[in-house]
Formats: C-alpha cells, structure tokens, sequence
C-alpha cells in the first residue's frame, strides 16, 4: 500500500496499482523504494486527491497509455464513456483543479479525459455563450474589436 | 481559461477550427491563446493541407517539397558524399525557413480563414481567378486578335501554378504562369536562409535556438500572394511549336514540355526559353492515347 498526502495534511491509503497510475509517484516510488512514509502532494487539497484516487481506482486494471508522437494533432473527443462522463459531472472549479492535479501527478488519460471535457464545454458555442458559461468578461476595446472584425472579414458567416 | 498556457493549450487542440475561431473572440486572454502558433499551427497543418501548398510549395526558393524524416534519415547515411551533404543541408534549410512562414499568427490566421471557408468556397465553387484566353485579347487591341487567334481552344490543363492553352490550329502552347507573384516570397525565404544560416543549421528535430520571425512587411507580401479572388500577376509566355500538335503536357519542376503530333513524333521543349529540344519517334502503327510528363521521366 502506498500513503499519499494532501496539501491540507490529509493521508490517503491506496494500493500500489492504483498509485502509479501517476508517473509522479511512479518515478518517485522507484527512486525512494518501499516506504510507510506519506508522499506529500503540495499542489493537491484533500477534495481533488480524493476525485483523482477515485479516477485512478476505478481505470486501475486499463491498459497503459500508448505514447505517440502525434501529440500535436487535433484528437477527436466524443469518445468519453458514460463512466468517466458521470466521473467528470462536477462544479467547474473542481474540474480544472482536476486538471491542474492530473498535470502535476503526470496522469495522461485523467489529463486528456479533463481536456475532452472541457473542449465539449466549449464545442459549437458563440463567443459570448463561452463568457457566460465561463463568467469571462469581455474586455476588448471599440477599437480592438474593430482591428479583429477587420482581420476576421472571411469569417462572417460564422 | 483559469488554466496555465500548457493545458489551454491541450484544450484548444481538442477543437474544430470553427470552435478556435468562436474561441478566439472571447477575450483579450482567449484572442492571445487561440492564435497563437502553438494553437493554429498543428490545427491548420492538419486541417487545411490544401490551403496551405501554396505557402508550402511556391515559397521556396528552388521549389522543393518537405521530405519527412524517413528520408532525412536515408540522407545522413548517405552523408559521407559532400556533395549530397550539402544539398540535404540546402533543402533542409529551405524547409525550416519556409516552415517558419507558417509560425506568423496572421499566415496562421488566413490558414484557419481559408479552412473555415472551404466548404463555402467549393461549395459556390468561386473561382480564385479568372483567364481571358483568345480571341478576348491580351491588351484590347485588334491585331493580338488577329495574330494571336488560333481556332478554339483545343485542351486546357492547370498543374503547378501554371495555365497551358492548345489550340486548333496548334501553332503554339500558350502557358500563363500565375505564380509570379510568389518570385519575391522566395527571394524573401533566400534572404531569410542567408541572414539566419548558423541559426536554422543549428535545428534538430529536437528543437534549436529560436528563430526570429519574418517582417511583418514579408508577411503583408505574403497574404496578398494567397488572397483569394484578387487580380493576379498573370505572366504569358507563349512556346511555338514545331508542328502542331494534338496533346501535350508539361512539368514544371523540371521546365519540360511535350508536345504529341499526330504522325506520331514527340517534341520537347524548353518551357523557359521555348527552344524545341529533342524529337521522339514512336514506331509502328501506334496511336498515342495520353502523353503524361513527370520529372524527367516521358
């Protein structure tokens, strides 16, 4: 079993499977071997570590993710299962808190499964249905809105 | 986004070039993520490689195409020959300088317009430029009329930023090159190499130190070369033929046009200064069906 240890002081005991999950604790379990000492994760609150144990227990037994070298092509992202779906149903804060997390712990399915959903967010809306969703304020000037509409004439009809 | 660059950016390239666009109008934030070249570049290479041969094909300065790496690599084992070291070089050179076209946001930006409006464009099928072959003359005046008219128009082909004309009388080819106004890009691109040569040698397929962009008056040429639906800087050249023929073909990579006669024979010639080269002679009782030039290859 393996301790992890949240920014806010809190242990969480796992199975060693389910934390290698993260190539951050993967690489730090083969330098520092078997250990009953926690690992601290500074970066990640109690709330988001237990969201991400969740995530990790529940794909313990996926296949490991095949590396490719075509990271920069566009991926499609409507292949979620209604599983990770439901996994993902939560408020926007703690979605990218998630992401954040998934990041720092260097788990690239939990990575790639937060940037699918956050890309289905904003998928087919308007600019200004994308600041109110995300509560952004538009802050380009007359002058600078004028500049982009200019650059933009080509794409009117959209 | 609240997320750092990185992960917005893994975001963005989940996206559709429409959703980029909508992205783009947000904020001052989101307009700075969603044309930046980490966003744009891998979703206009991937989306729109119609749309960008011109700025991939025409550019460079001796026309070469990108190699991938399988033949890079057939090139450093073929490296010990100085003489093919430095044409790998050269034409390595020429790639990362005229990729670097690419990295300008408002290339990239015209790159994304033209993949927004691809289905609109073939759609309307707009044309993105438009010939007057003869009898409508080259100046107006009457005795290009006279002297230029050669029947109708017997077959057109359009390859390589390049219109070819035979007529029914088949007195000569006439070729407009519609590419010349890309001359001064790939003057810009050897200037580009000559100014920055250490720096673009020093690339790997790892990285490099960084290259400096194009003037963003390089880049003003640039956009008004690829401007769809604008006048174009149409050049004529017309090559008389020795005996006219009934097809023809041409290559011009390799400046070669063939020309097939009825009889059976064959001519070549020099697309550039229009001399007749060789005659071939096919034998026997054989029709020619297609003639295709490809390379240096008949």
């Amino acid at each position: 079993m393996v301790v992890l240890q949240s920014s806010d002081g809190k242990n969480f005991t796992v199975e060693r499977g389910v934390a290698i999950q993260s190539v951050l604790i993967k690489n730090l379990l083969e330098d520092i071997g078997e250990s009953d000492e926690p690992i601290p994760l500074p970066n990640v609150s109690s709330k988001v570590l237990e969201k991400v144990i969740e995530y990790c227990e529940y794909h313990v037994d996926d296949p490991s993710p095949i590396l490719d070298d075509l990271d920069e092509i566009p991926k499609r992202s409507d292949d979620i299962t209604p599983q990770d779906e439901n996994y993902m149903k939560v408020d926007q804060e703690l979605l990218f808190e998630i992401l954040l997390a998934a990041n720092y712990m260097d788990i690239k399915p939990l990575l790639e499964l937060g940037c699918k959903t956050v890309a289905n967010m904003i998928r087919n809306k308007t600019a200004q249905e994308i600041r109110t969703m995300f509560n952004i304020v538009d802050d380009f000037s007359p002058e600078e809105r004028e500049q982009i509409k200019k650059e933009n004439e080509w794409a009117e009809d959209h | 986004m609240r997320l750092p660059y990185d992960l917005a950016v893994l975001v963005a390239r989940q996206l559709s070039a429409k959703d980029v666009f909508h992205c783009s109008l947000v904020n001052k934030d989101w307009h700075r993520l969603f044309t930046s070249d980490d966003v744009l570049h891998p979703l206009v290479s991937q989306f729109s490689h119609y749309d960008q041969e011109p700025l991939l094909l025409r550019c460079m300065p001796n026309g070469h195409v990108h190699h991938g790496e399988e033949e890079d690599e057939e090139v450093a084992e073929e490296g010990k020959d100085p003489k093919a070291e430095a044409e790998a070089e050269r034409i390595k050179l020429e790639d990362l300088a005229n990729q670097q076209w690419m990295k300008s946001s408002r290339v990239l930006a015209r790159g994304l317009g033209k993949t927004l409006n691809r289905e609109r464009r073939w759609r309307r099928a707009e044309p993105t430029c438009r010939l007057y072959l003869p009898p409508v003359p080259m100046d107006g005046s009457d005795s290009d009329i006279l002297e230029e008219w050669q029947g109708r128009v017997k077959s057109v082909k359009m390859k390589g930023g390049m219109v070819a004309v035979l007529y029914e009388k088949g007195k000569s080819i006439r070729i407009w090159n519609l590419d010349t106004e890309y001359d001064e890009i790939r003057d810009m691109t050897e200037r580009y190499i000559n100014d920055n040569r250490e720096i673009l040698k020093a690339q790997t397929k790892y990285g490099g130190p960084p290259m400096p962009p194009y003037e963003e008056e390089q880049v003003d040429a640039l956009l008004r070369c690829t401007r769809s639906g604008g006048p174009r800087n149409m050049k004529l050249k017309v090559v008389e033929m020795r005996i006219p023929p009934i097809m023809f073909d041409y290559f011009s990579n390799s400046d070669t046009l063939v020309a097939a006669a009825a009889n059976g024979e064959v001519d070549v010639y020099d697309m550039v200064s229009g001399q007749h080269q060789r005659t071939l002679k096919v034998g026997g009782n054989l029709n020619i069906g297609s003639i295709h030039v490809w390379l240096d290859y008949l």
